[in-house]
C-alpha cells in the first residue's frame, strides 16, 4: 500500500514537473495514513453480515460525499458525524480516494 | 568481494521485532507485512491463546461464554509470513530484543506493546497474593473465569463490590459497563442483590450516560460512591472480605478490585517509563524518547489525550507502521491522524459511546475540538439498540483487522 507513491510517481513521471510528483505522493500518503483507522469498525473486506456497512466497493466520490454530509449533519448517524468533524475538506478528500483503492 | 556480497544481500533484508501480541503489537506485526512483505517480521508474545479484554465484561454479565474471547496467532503466521515466537522478552536494548530463554532478536526497528502491569503496591492490605480472593480480571483470561464464577455463587441478596482504579488506566469506561452488565445479570437471577461502585475518583467517563442508563434499567441496583464522598478505597481486608473508606469498612460478597496500573514490565526494567510507570514517546512516530528505533504504543506509551484503549492501540499501530515502514526506505513519513472509538454496553440492546480524532499539535497529541464526544444524552431508545448493534459489529471487525 506504501508503494501507492511508486506507482504515482511511476505512471506520472514523464508528464509532470517534480514538485509536483512530490505533492501527489504526499497527498496519497497522508490519504493512506487518514483511512487507516476506517477498518477497526468496517470490514476490511466484501462482508457486510454485520450492522457496521463495510466500505468495499464504494467509490471515493461517494465515500466523499458521504463523510461531507455526516460532518454537514444532513446524513443520519449514530457516530459518525461526531468523526467526521474531525477532518478537513483536503483530508476527506485523500481518505477517500485511498478507502476506494483499498485492497481487502 | 564474491564471497561479502551475498552477506551484505542477507544483511539488507530488513528486520522488525514486535514484542507483544495484543491489539497494539498484533495490528503492528500484521500490518508491517501489508505495507512492505519483504520485511521480516518477527512478533514475541508468550501466549498461544490470547483473550481479548473488549467484551469480557459481557462473560461476566453471563452473555457470553469465556472461550468467545478467544484469538490465535495463527492466521498472521500462515497467511502473513509473520514469525511468531511465543515466548516472553526480557529486555529491549539497542538492536536487540532479548528473551527470557537467552535467545537474541536483532532488529533495525523495533514496535513494543507490552500493555499494562499492575502495581500491587499501592494499596494497604493489598498485594498479588489478594488476587484469587479479589479477582482484578483487568487482563482477560483466568481472573475474568474466576470473577464470574464468584458472581454466580453469590449469595442471594449479596454484595458485589466493585473498585475502579486511579487514572491513568485500561479501558477508562470499562468498570461502569461491567457494573452495568453484572446488574442485568443479577436483576434475572438475584434481583435483591446490590453493586457497591467504590471509586477514588470524581468523575468518570460517559458518566451522565451511564448513570441515566442505571437509572432506567436497574433502578437502586448500582449505588456510585465518588472518591470525596465515602467512595475512596483507604485498605483492604482479604481475608474479612471489606473494604475500608473513610465512612468504614464495607463489606462484599464479591469483591471486584482493580489495582492502579503501570507500562508491561519489560519496558520498565529496560528503562524506557519515566518516573509515571508509562513511557514517553515522540507524537509523531510512538517512537521511544529513550531508545532510537525502538516503537513503543498501546497501553503502556503516554499517548497526550488519547485514552487507553484495544481501538486506540490498533490505530496508533497502523499509523505507527506505516512511519516505521517509510523510514526503512529512508522516505519521508507524513504527519499522523489517530482515531479512538469505544463502545460501552449499559444493557446487551443499550449502548453508547465515546469517540475521538487526534493530531499532533506541537509535538503533544491532541483531540481534534469540535470532533468527537459521547453519544447524545436523552437519546430513543432505538438509538442506543443501534449502536449495541454497531458495537456488536465492531468487535467482530477489529478482531479480524488485528488477528484475522
Amino acid at each position: 500500500m506504501i508503494s501507492l507513491k511508486h506507482q504515482v510517481f511511476a505512471t506520472l513521471f514523464l508528464a509532470a514537473p517534480l514538485a509536483f510528483l512530490g505533492e501527489v505522493a504526499e497527498a496519497e500518503e497522508r490519504g493512506l495514513v487518514l483511512s487507516l483507522s476506517c477498518t477497526a469498525c468496517h470490514a476490511p473486506d466484501d462482508d457486510n453480515s454485520g450492522a457496521i456497512p463495510t466500505l468495499s466497493g464504494k467509490s471515493a466520490q461517494e465515500l466523499e460525499i458521504a463523510l461531507r454530509q455526516f460532518r454537514n449533519g444532513t446524513r443520519k448517524a449514530t457516530i459518525m458525524d461526531r468523526i467526521a468533524k474531525g477532518y478537513t475538506d483536503a483530508e476527506i478528500r485523500q481518505l477517500a480516494r485511498a478507502l476506494a483503492q483499498r485492497k481487502p | 568481494m564474491a564471497v561479502a556480497a551475498p552477506q551484505l544481500l542477507l544483511a539488507a533484508k530488513r528486520r522488525v521485532v514486535v514484542v507483544g501480541g495484543g491489539f497494539g503489537g498484533a495490528t503492528a506485526a500484521k500490518y508491517l507485512k501489508r505495507f512492505d512483505s519483504s520485511l521480516e517480521v518477527t512478533l514475541v508474545e508468550p501466549k498461544r491463546t490470547y483473550h481479548t479484554c473488549p467484551f469480557s465484561n459481557l462473560v461476566l454479565g453471563n452473555l457470553k461464554g469465556f472461550g468467545e474471547l478467544a484469538q490465535h496467532y495463527k492466521t498472521l503466521e500462515h497467511k502473513y509470513g509473520i514469525r511468531v515466537i511465543h515466548a516472553r522478552a526480557a529486555r529491549v536494548k539497542p538492536g536487540v530484543v532479548l528473551l527470557e530463554d537467552g535467545v537474541k532478536l536483532p532488529f533495525e526497528r523495533a514496535v513494543v506493546a507490552p500493555g499494562i502491569d499492575f502495581r500491587f503496591d499501592k494499596m494497604a492490605g493489598y498485594g498479588e497474593f489478594a488476587v484469587e480472593a479479589m479477582p482484578h480480571a483487568w487482563q482477560a483470561g483466568e481472573q475474568t473465569s474466576r470473577l464470574r464464577q464468584q458472581l454466580a455463587a453469590m449469595p442471594e441478596g449479596g454484595t458485589v463490590i466493585i473498585c475502579p482504579p486511579e487514572n491513568p488506566y485500561r479501558c477508562p469506561p470499562g468498570p461502569y459497563e461491567r457494573a452495568s452488565l453484572i446488574a442485568h445479570d443479577l436483576r434475572h437471577h438475584n434481583p435483591k442483590a446490590k453493586i457497591l461502585i467504590l471509586d477514588s475518583k470524581e468523575q468518570f467517563s460517559k458518566q451522565q450516560l451511564f448513570m441515566d442508563g442505571w437509572q432506567q434499567h436497574y433502578g437502586e441496583m448500582i449505588e456510585w460512591r465518588q472518591g470525596s464522598a465515602g467512595g475512596r478505597p483507604l485498605e483492604l481486608d482479604v481475608r474479612g472480605m471489606r473494604v475500608r473508606t473513610e465512612f468504614g469498612w464495607e463489606y462484599g460478597d464479591v469483591i471486584n478490585f482493580i489495582p492502579a496500573q503501570q507500562a508491561g514490565k519489560v519496558v520498565r526494567i529496560s528503562g524506557l517509563a519515566d518516573e509515571s510507570g508509562w513511557c514517553p514517546v515522540h507524537a509523531e512516530t510512538f517512537e521511544s524518547r529513550h531508545l532510537p528505533n525502538v516503537h513503543l504504543l498501546g497501553d503502556a506509551s503516554l499517548a497526550g489525550a488519547m485514552p487507553k484503549s484495544g481501538f486506540a492501540a490498533n490505530s496508533q499501530a497502523k499509523v505507527t507502521v506505516a512511519t516505521v515502514v517509510a523510514h526503512l526506505r529512508q522516505e519521508s513519513p507524513v504527519p499522523p491522524s489517530y482515531l479512538n472509538i469505544c463502545y460501552s454496553f449499559v444493557t446487551p440492546g443499550h449502548a453508547i459511546s465515546v469517540a475521538g480524532v487526534y493530531r499532533v499539535e506541537d509535538s503533544e497529541i491532541v483531540s481534534v475540538k469540535g470532533a468527537g464526544g459521547v453519544s447524545p444524552k436523552d437519546a430513543p431508545e432505538s438509538l442506543r439498540a443501534r449502536e449495541a448493534a454497531y458495537a456488536q459489529s465492531w468487535y467482530e471487525n477489529i478482531t479480524t483487522d488485528v488477528f484475522g
